[in-house]
């Protein structure tokens, strides 16, 4: 369990950009996605993601950097990429994004 | 050995911290008395693709223009390495982050397909793996390049283990990272550091003081990097310098200028112009309220010059900003301005056409469309800046201009020009004067359009006792609508007659600026932001034995025939040479227009991406010696 670490964990929100860091839901605070897992690990399956698709509206692929809203699209990624229930914005984002129209 | 001068990307997701990392490190820099541009590349879905920023520092002037190859990338992501690998130059320095050696490029989605195939194909010439370790490592072999590996996230859990880090604000941290990383292999002192931390973050003393502690950290462990690309002291003689983007410029122009109405509806790459002069909506100046100027966002463009012209109207100096999608709205405006010799200032930004285009890439392909869209025939007048303190003390001529002749004025500038961050000496203000032109204090019988004049004595909507009338319908002295011939011979005369007066009066350093050595052995004309690398490619040329000069088009209409005969009279046609961020290289056809002489020797780039330096020298001297008349420059990212 210990070389999965955060990054497979449900609860794990990962930073947008810095994704082997971000946020854990259950413990409300900042933790690397790296490190040993703790005992409220719960691994990241597909009908977990299909639920939250479902109730929310979208998932996050973290390696194409995009939201995934429909189904099919999790499908595809979920494989291969890393796809997660939730992403932390940064809040430098709206300083960081230039305006574009 | 020092360095005068030092290039260097800095590459990642749009969004993850690079424009803070530039906005730090060009602090620094121009704090330690160095001078920096740097040139903003990103894609227009705002967030996540690939972005960088191109700069150049220089110990002992203040640069230009960009170049290639840089000396240095720092690569937040697998991507920049992908993309820039090939930029550094030999001897060169690549910061990256260890947690990526084992990328493919088939790992990156991001990274556009026909990208993607172009730096395999060069990859496979090279016979290299298509992985980051791969590529750093025949770059170290081959190209005496240092790969500096760096472990963001090690730092960063050693940062979460002394302070309560909130992971929203991990980009802060991120660009600390490479602005300090960067900043020791540049051998620069990192109090300069120190200062660009609290200049960004000053009033986040938490994250001032984090980085601090990540600085020493950073420096402990890359102690061995240490001005391994030292740059040297510098020497360059300037007082004060300010650091700011054209956007920045241009709103301190208008500040100055004393605009007191500014509208606009958000577009790249105009929108910064309009939510800097936000933050000044309320100017104090020795306890006193001088302001206010009222910026509104409007529903649309068409809307933003209307509204502007109708504050004009009142006696504001007004202005708007857009970019080329927006200026197609105002173009029925325009007209109207036109027909009632309405003093506005339109500031356009270029940008990547037609239609929605290139949104957030550069582009100088407007030139007629800001020369000679709308219906009718009225004056009108459109003056471009080359750089970023001419775009100062052209925002003011253009507030002068079009209230000392009541025309519309349209200052036009590029998105390479609005977007860059640049050191530039402070704006010498005993320079700027203010011209309200021929003003009138009404009356019972006030005609606001009296024929007695060419340029009539113009009063403001709101002055006591007087009544004028505004339509979009041709119009007698009073503005009542009329549709007599004879007066529609007076009136449209004298509407399109003030472009002579225009033509006479302007003083010529506002219509055109030559440059370089006389006697020329060939001659380089162009107009805008092109202006930067055809200066730094005279001083290239001329160590190559090229004697040449530049001749800078500053207002593009009416064009400026006589002083443009003047000075290419001793010049051999087949030695000039139009330059432009458009396929076309329209000056030359507005030249060709306006006065018969046809250049046909062009250089033109039209990928969004600025001109940088060696690819412009190289064309000069291609189409200087040989029987080729266009060179299409491309390089960049």
């Amino acid at each position: 369990m210990s070389k999965v670490g955060c990054l497979c964990c449900l609860y794990f929100k990962p930073h947008i950009y810095v994704s082997s860091a971000g946020y854990c839901s259950l413990k409300g605070r900042c933790v690397f996605g790296d490190g040993v897992v703790c005992g409220e690990y719960r691994d990241k399956v597909i009908d977990d993601l299909k639920k939250v698709l479902s109730d929310v509206g979208w998932v996050y692929c973290v390696t194409c950097r995009k939201t995934l809203v429909d189904e099919f699209e999790l499908e595809d990624h979920f494989n291969s990429h890393d796809v997660v229930a939730d992403v932390l914005i940064d809040e430098a984002v709206s300083d960081e994004a230039p305006s574009a129209d | 050995m020092e360095l005068n001068e030092v290039s260097l990307i800095l590459g990642g997701a749009q969004g993850s911290g690079l424009e803070a990392s530039m906005l730090i490190l060009s602090r620094a820099l121009a704090y330690g008395g160095y001078g920096v541009i740097a040139d903003r590349e990103y894609y227009s879905n705002i967030t996540g693709r690939h972005s960088y920023i191109h700069m150049n520092v220089s110990a002992t002037n203040i640069p230009r223009s960009l170049r290639y190859p840089v000396n240095l990338l720092a690569a937040m992501d697998s991507e920049s390495i992908f993309t820039h690998f090939n930029d550094v130059a030999n001897g060169g320095v690549i910061i990256y982050d260890r947690g990526v050696d084992g990328k493919r490029i088939s790992d990156v989605p991001s990274m556009e397909d026909a990208l993607k195939l172009r730096v395999l194909k060069h990859l496979q010439d090279l016979n290299i793996e298509s992985d980051v370790a791969s590529i750093l490592t025949y770059l170290e072999k081959e190209r005496r390049i240092t790969r500096v590996g760096v472990d963001f996230t090690r730092w960063l859990r050693m940062l979460a283990s002394k302070f309560e880090l909130q992971p929203r604000v991990l980009s802060r941290y991120v660009s600390g990272i490479i602005v300090v990383t960067t900043a020791l292999i540049l051998g620069l002192d990192l109090e300069y550091v120190k200062y660009g931390f609290e200049a960004q973050f000053g009033n986040r003393k938490e994250i001032v003081k984090e980085n601090l502690y990540l600085m020493d950290l950073i420096k402990e462990d890359l102690n061995q990097y240490g001005g391994l690309l030292q740059i040297k002291k510098p020497t360059i003689n300037s007082d004060k310098v300010m650091l700011a983007t054209g956007n920045d410029f241009v709103a301190i122009g208008k500040i100055v200028a004393g605009v007191r109405y500014q509208s606009y509806y958000p577009i790249t790459p105009a929108a910064d112009e309009s939510f800097l002069l936000e933050k000044f909506e309320v100017i104090e100046y020795d306890g006193d309220v001088i302001g206010p100027i009222i910026v509104m966002q409007t529903e649309d463009e068409i809307a933003a010059i209307t509204s502007a012209m109708g504050a004009s109207l009142t006696g504001s100096r007004s202005s708007t900003a857009t970019s080329g999608p927006g200026f197609d709205l105002m173009v029925e405006g325009l007209s109207w301005a036109g027909m009632n010799e309405v003093p506005i200032v339109i500031t356009y930004y270029q940008r990547g056409g037609p239609s929605t285009g290139q949104p957030t890439r550069g582009s100088q392909s407007d030139l007629f469309n800001a020369a000679f869209s709308a219906h009718g025939e009225f004056a009108r007048v459109v003056l471009s800046s080359g750089d970023h303190l001419e775009a100062f003390y052209d925002t003011v001529n253009a507030f002068n201009i079009a209230e000392r002749y009541q025309v519309p004025v349209i200052h036009l500038l590029d998105k390479f020009l609005a977007n860059s961050l640049a050191t530039v000496p402070v704006p010498d203000l005993s320079k700027v004067t203010i011209d309200r032109g021929f003003t009138s204090n009404g009356g019972k019988d006030y005609k606001r359009f009296d024929l007695n004049h060419k340029i009539s004595p113009r009063a403001f909507l709101g002055t006591l006792n007087t009544v004028m009338w505004y339509s979009g319908d041709e119009h007698d002295e009073y503005g009542h609508i009329v549709e007599d011939p004879e007066n529609r011979i007076s009136m449209y005369s004298k509407r399109i007659e003030k472009l002579q007066i225009i033509e006479s009066e302007v003083p010529e350093e506002i219509k055109l600026r030559l440059y370089g050595e006389g006697s020329p052995d060939y001659l380089i004309v162009g107009w805008g932001s092109v202006k930067g690398v055809a200066l730094d490619a005279l001083d290239e040329l001329r160590k190559a034995g090229y004697r040449g000069m530049y001749l800078d088009m500053k207002m593009l209409y009416p064009f400026p025939k006589k002083e443009f005969l003047k000075v290419i009279s001793g010049v051999d046609p087949s030695r000039v040479i139009a330059v432009e961020h458009s396929y076309n290289v329209s000056i030359s056809d507005l030249i060709s227009m306006s006065t018969n002489v046809k250049i046909v020797k062009k250089v033109a780039k039209f990928t969004g991406r600025p001109m940088v330096l060696n690819e412009f020298v190289e064309a000069i001297i291609k189409l200087l010696t040989s029987k080729e008349e266009y060179k299409v420059l491309r390089y960049g990212a």
